[in-house]
């Protein structure tokens, strides 16, 4: 009896260090999705789910993927009050219900309930709502790129979609009076490629939408989405960003390039001369032969 | 004034043999998409009208691999990162033919990322997230310290730095 207790001691010791050399990120962030709990909406309900990170070792940059039921169809994101001063790409949504989000924070993050991302949902259809974490990658601001394996609060979303429950509509954002700040250089890589390198950001009610048009004759392009950074092709000579913030207003910036506008202006001079010297020797060639 | 508009004469014909050499792509859209910019890039074979016969060879496929019964298509530059070796030689029985793989075919596309990226800071093999996170850290500092992380050589990591990172972004997937 006596062999038998110190023989399962043993065992039960040392599958207790497995246990514990097997939970991971003890001191990893973690993400979580934030949102009324306990709701009862009925379809065409909108709310919104905040991404947010707590965590005592500081984070700048983080990669999130995750995924939603389809009771749920996603309508747009919200950055108002985000860590998230650089976007890469944007938080998007794939055709799959992934919500894709990489960026980072100028500041690095330590703290609990840090907000990334406001997502906003609308309910069409009856059912239990369900969300899952696919990947969660933070970064500490170590200058080394050291990744730490983030995880997921593992609450069940206790979402449901019923018809005749309450239809809940989004509250309308608080009143913003200040115009997003934008800040917008034109900068070229090693391979000579021309990039419209931009930061836009706004505290209060966040970003919207950031568009760019080009111009390479006489008439502005359309007004196209601006993803950081814009390649800007040689032929053109001015680009125009705007930026729109929750509450509509807007942030604009014009750029030129000169070396374009150099270029075309040495071409309608080199044009100009040619002509003149056309001219010249045509004129030259009409005069009668004297005798 | 004569020359005067004899000049411009000139000036207009030549003007017009500039204008003829281009050829501008305007947009094209359906119901539910618009294609913006659009450049010409035709597919293998050629083309013809009554006023023009193109020949072209195949652009720049979609990512991935694309397959048919006597070929396979590795597309994407950097997505095939260790090339196996090409096999040139097409199969010598026709009777049964099964694909061959003539080895990634890696296309230049319109960007090139030199092998030794300098946004690659962590030297991973790719400018990704670490990188960002690398750069982040660094960001608003100047001074030789920080050169490696300078990429528009301005003295000073910023904003257009990490644009330039986006830039060559590769690791998201």
């Amino acid at each position: 009896m006596k062999f038998f207790l110190i023989i399962l001691t043993l065992v039960m010791g040392v599958a207790m260090s497995f246990g514990t050399t097997l939970v991971e990120g003890a001191e990893a962030p973690i993400v979580a999705l934030s949102f009324p709990s306990g709701m009862r909406l009925a379809p065409g309900s909108e709310f919104v789910a905040w991404v947010t990170v707590s965590g005592e070792t500081p984070v700048n940059a983080f990669d999130i993927s995750l995924t939603y039921t389809s009771e749920l169809e996603l309508i747009g994101f919200d950055t108002a009050g985000s860590l998230v001063d650089l976007w890469q790409g944007g938080p998007r949504v794939r055709p799959d219900r992934t919500v894709e989000l990489v960026g980072g924070m100028r500041t690095p993050f330590r703290g609990s309930s840090g907000r990334l991302v406001g997502i906003e949902f609308r309910a069409v259809k009856e059912g239990e709502v369900r969300f899952v974490f696919n990947q969660v990658r933070f970064y500490t601001a170590d200058g080394e790129g050291t990744e730490l394996a983030g995880t997921a609060d593992a609450r069940v979303a206790d979402i449901a979609i019923v018809e005749g429950a309450p239809l809940v509509v989004l509250a309308m954002p608080l009143a913003d009076t200040t115009a997003p700040v934008l800040d917008a250089v034109l900068t070229e890589t090693e391979d000579r490629v021309v990039l419209l390198a931009f930061d836009v950001r706004d505290t209060d009610s966040g970003i919207t939408a950031t568009l760019v048009r080009t111009r390479e004759r006489f008439s502005w392009s359309e007004w196209r989405p601006a993803m950081n950074p814009v390649l800007i092709p040689r032929s053109v000579w001015s680009a125009e960003l705007i930026a729109i913030n929750g509450a509509g207003l807007e942030a604009t910036q014009t750029v030129y390039l000169w070396k374009t506008i150099i270029r075309w202006v040495g071409l309608i001079g080199a044009l100009f001369f040619a002509a003149r010297a056309v001219g010249i020797v045509y004129n030259r060639l009409k005069q009668p032969h004297s005798l | 004034m004569k020359s005067i508009t004899e000049t411009i004469v000139a000036a207009g014909a030549l003007a017009s043999l500039f204008a003829g050499a281009s050829v501008l792509a305007t947009d094209y859209s359906s119901t539910n998409f618009v294609v913006k910019d659009p450049v010409i890039a035709p597919g293998s074979g050629f083309a013809t009208s009554s006023a023009f016969q193109l020949w072209s060879v195949i652009g720049e496929p979609a990512i991935g691999i694309s397959a048919g019964g006597t070929f396979t298509l590795k597309g994407g530059f950097l997505y095939f990162p260790a090339p196996a070796s090409a096999t040139s030689t097409p199969p010598e029985s026709a009777a049964a033919p099964h694909p061959v793989d003539y080895g990634p075919f890696v296309f230049i596309p319109s960007r090139v990322v030199p092998l030794s990226a300098a946004c690659d800071f962590n030297e991973d093999g790719v400018c990704g997230i670490a990188d960002f996170s690398i750069l982040l850290y660094y960001y608003e500092r100047s001074g030789p310290s920080v050169a490696k992380y300078d990429l528009n050589k301005n003295e000073t990591v910023d904003f257009p730095d990490i644009s330039i990172l986006f830039y060559y972004w590769e690791s998201f997937v």
